[in-house]
């Protein structure tokens, strides 16, 4: 476990008191099909929180509940101290602001040039001069660790991992506190899963964020995790560090974890 | 019992629902000139070639059936009044609306769809931008305002395919051609068939727009939607037709011929 150093250690020292995200008694069914059946989760400032669960189990339906895209049968999703589903448009807008999310294939604009895409809210919300644009395309191209001649390509010219990256300097153009992730790693092969994962964690502390990572890749949630959720049958079965997934009294949580482990001896 | 009655209200009621969020879009519309412009090349621009065909064939065909009816009743000289008429009351718009609708109305329909199941739409509301003022009222307007122009292309080719088969291959003449056409065809037929024409581009970048924003996320979510959107375009533009033919004002007493 000498990979976890410096992970998990150092939560304690940056949490505040304060959480970014806290969903309370959250349900929702699409037809006779219950998905979320009263999920509670804090998620702390500053943190990298994973949630997690198998396939089909709301793990997109809950990101998309926090960013107000869908609304809830029940419970309450605060960000930031605001409950977003009861908020006026006006109000849920600037919430959303203060939010950026990496969709699960980066969902970045077909018609759209890598500038046009990551400089698309910064052209949508203010209005600066084509030089300042410039710069800040540069800028956040550079913060994900690609430069400005990738600028000109369109999106089907670019690799997977690419396309990640052009999609989180997009998402953190607008200097969001709360940065969510799809599934960023789904797909990819083990070396951009490092590399993305690592970007996470840069991104993390280089804009003082909150992240919120949803995935089913069990070893790089218990490597680069500071707070583990898992989610099962519509609840929030554990939550906590996530060296404590191994002991926990739920034979569910233990066997979750347990299957990518024994894939990882394999 | 009750099933197919609630989902037929409720498309209406999505329908509906889904013009109000277009037409509040319509505020913000003077931002989004670059996006208009650019869907009225796509809508507009490049349906030129399919319409160019289009025209010259059902303007072909039209040319000669009706000499052939006409001239067992030796009254060939109205092929131009015969020809104008039915295409500027009727086969212009219907099948210039049925053409772009096959081609750009399906266009939309997938464009959109993918970028639903891509999450691109999502990725919009994310980022603070309204889809509906970014992606449908562009195309709305541009719908609107091209599907009129190519009409009016339309009919002018259709008419030169007509003179074309009617006088130079069978043997109309050809200065009673144009003659006629003229008497026939006066601005209130233009303009009606204008009105009918910017119609069929309302519903065509609607049905395209509707179908592809309401996609299914999955596989088939595309294909569905496009063929959806394609079938149900070309039936309104047909069900439209005849209602406005049956109630837009008309006035047939210009057409009374007074023997000169
Ligand atoms: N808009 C919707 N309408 C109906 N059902 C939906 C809708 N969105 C999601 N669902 C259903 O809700 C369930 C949870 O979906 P969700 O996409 O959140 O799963 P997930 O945990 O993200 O799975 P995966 O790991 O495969 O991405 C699925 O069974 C899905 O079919
Ligand atoms: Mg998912």
């Amino acid at each position: 476990m000498a990979t976890k150093a410096g992970s998990s250690d150092n939560v304690g020292e940056r949490f505040n008191g304060e959480y970014a995200v806290e969903i309370n008694g959250l349900q929702k069914s699409f037809g006779p099909f219950h998905v979320h059946q009263g999920i509670n989760l804090k998620v702390r400032k500053g943190t990298i929180t994973y949630i997690m669960g198998g396939s089909g189990v709301g793990k997109s339906v809950l990101l998309k509940q926090i960013m107000g895209f869908i609304r809830p049968d029940a419970g309450k999703v605060i960000v930031n101290g605001e409950s977003i589903h009861e908020a006026s448009m006006r109000d849920t807008k600037r919430i959303r602001h203060s939010m950026g999310v990496l969709f699960q294939n980066g969902a970045l604009f077909d018609s759209l040039s890598v500038y046009d895409n990551v400089s698309f809210t910064l052209k949508e919300q203010l209005h600066l001069p084509k030089s300042e644009l410039d710069a800040r395309v540069k800028s956040l191209l550079e913060s994900v660790g690609l430069t400005f001649e990738h600028s000109k390509k369109m999106p089907a010219q670019l690799s997977g991992g690419q396309r990640k990256r052009i999609a989180l300097a997009r998402a953190i153009a607008m200097k969001p506190s709360i940065m969510m992730y799809d599934e960023p790693t789904t797909g990819l092969d083990p070396l951009t899963t490092d590399m993305v994962t690592k970007l996470i964690r840069e991104t993390n502390d280089q804009y003082n964020l909150t992240s919120i990572v949803i995935s089913h890749d069990t070893n790089v949630a218990l490597d680069v995790a500071e707070e583990l959720a898992f989610l099962k049958d519509g609840i929030v079965q554990y939550v906590g560090e996530p060296k404590g997934v191994f002991s926990d009294q739920n034979p569910d949580v233990r066997e979750f974890f347990a299957s990518g482990r024994k894939r990882l001896k394999l | 019992m009750l099933a197919p009655v609630i989902r037929y209200l409720r498309f209406w009621g999505e329908l509906a629902s889904f013009l109000w969020q277009t037409l509040t879009g319509l505020k913000m519309v003077y931002r989004r000139f670059p996006l208009i412009v650019q869907q009225i090349d796509f809508i507009g621009i490049q349906s030129l070639t399919i319409l160019t065909f289009s025209g010259i064939f059902i303007g072909a065909v039209m040319s000669f059936q009706t000499y052939v009816a006409l001239d067992l009743f030796g009254m060939e000289s109205f092929l131009g009044a015969s020809v104008g008429l039915a295409l500027s009351r009727e086969l212009a718009p219907v099948f210039a609306g049925i053409m772009v609708a096959g081609r750009a109305g399906a266009a939309i329909a997938a464009e959109i769809a993918t970028m639903r199941v891509t999450e691109q739409i999502d990725a919009l509301d994310a980022l603070g931008t309204d889809p509906y003022d970014y992606l449908i009222t562009p195309r709305l307007i541009a719908g609107v305002f091209s599907l009129p122009l190519l009409y009016g292309y339309f009919l002018l080719v259709g008419c030169l395919a007509g003179y074309f088969v009617g006088v130079v291959i069978l043997d109309a003449d050809g200065s009673i051609f144009w003659y006629r056409l003229a008497w026939a065809v006066d601005i209130n037929d233009i303009f009606q068939g204008s009105i009918k024409a910017a119609i069929f581009g309302f519903f065509l970048s609607l049905m395209g727009c509707f179908y592809g924003f309401n996609a299914n996320n999955n596989a088939q979510g595309v294909g569905i939607a496009t063929n959806r959107a394609v079938v149900i375009t070309s039936l309104l533009i047909l069900f439209s037709d005849y209602v406005l033919t049956a109630y837009l004002p008309y006035d047939p007493s210009n057409l009374i011929y007074n023997g000169d």
